[in-house]
């Protein structure tokens, strides 16, 4: 026996293709610009890209301040500061954010190829 | 001398100026103007987005980067000289100025003046643009505020347009 497709069938395709199409654009693409975290130190600016998880240990005026990348966004988990405001400010992970000990004279910045933002205002 | 004036005496023409999440912006971004995002006051991400223009000052005053928890209630730092307590009714007030001092200093009287108060104090001081955040997340924005902002909180809160009552001495135009 002899199987043809019907339109039925080609339109069933198309719309499996389609659908596939969109799914894999949707999972793997366009899922927003990579962020990158500025850090600047007394000692000296480098940059954290936010896709890779990790801890570091960043030198500054007073100690180390250690800040932890994960999930897209980054914080300060210790410095060696009084107040803890930087610990304090949680996760930063939208382009243009910032978080800082400026104690230790350390400076966060969250920037993107094109950030949506240019600072974020709080 | 003020901010811009030294910075246009050192041949910057376009800055943005970041004291810590209050912002003054000088010319343009570029071919674009400065993109601000004003931050959610509760549960991180951006609230709503507008973009500042040569000049612009965008402060914002809210219970929520420095206060405590103690028995379930929130003591931030923002007191009411009539209580000596935080005070209540208000979670973020933004206000968009030509002065960074005042709008610093206007954002925080607006939080304490509270949802039934800030509008006419706004209107006394002169200010055109405020967007205020209450307790359960709605806002209010005046009219010139309410234009420019693109809401880009998911669901949007509310908003609603508060008129500011008419101005006795001070008018519009006051200060620039």
């Amino acid at each position: 026996m002899r199987l043809r497709p019907t339109p039925a069938d080609l339109l069933a395709f198309a719309a499996a293709a389609a659908l596939l199409a969109a799914l894999h654009l949707h999972a793997w693409g366009g899922g927003g610009p990579v962020v990158t975290a500025r850090v600047e130190t007394p000692a000296g600016t480098r940059l954290l890209p936010l896709d890779r998880a990790g801890t570091y240990r960043v030198p500054g005026a007073l100690g180390e301040s250690v800040l932890e990348v994960r999930d897209g966004a980054v914080r300060f988990v210790d410095s060696p500061c009084r107040a803890k405001v930087c610990v304090r400010s949680g996760w930063a992970r939208t382009s243009g954010d910032l978080v800082a000990c400026l104690p230790n004279g350390v400076v966060v910045t969250l920037t993107g190829p094109d950030g949506e933002y240019d600072a974020i205002n709080f | 001398m003020g901010l811009r004036e030294r910075l246009r005496r050192m041949g910057v023409a376009n800055a943005l100026v970041n004291a810590g999440g209050d912002l003054r912006v000088l010319g343009r971004h570029g071919e674009r103007p400065w993109r601000i995002g004003i931050r959610a006051p509760r549960g991180g991400g951006i609230l709503a987005a507008l973009d500042a223009v040569d000049g612009e000052a965008v402060f914002t005053s809210g219970d929520y980067e420095r206060y405590f928890t103690w028995q379930g209630r929130r003591y931030h730092h923002i007191l009411d000289p009539r209580t000596g307590r935080p005070a209540r009714g208000l979670v973020s007030v933004t206000v968009v100025h030509d002065d960074g001092s005042e709008a610093d200093a206007y954002a925080t009287a607006l939080f304490v003046a509270g949802p039934r108060g800030w509008a006419a104090l706004a209107a006394r001081l002169g200010l055109r643009q405020v967007l205020v955040v209450d307790e359960r997340g709605r806002l209010q924005a005046t009219p010139d505020m309410a234009r420019r902002l693109r809401i880009v909180a998911r669901p949007a809160p509310p908003l609603e347009v508060v008129e500011l009552p008419a101005a006795g001495a001070r008018t519009r135009g006051e200060g620039e």
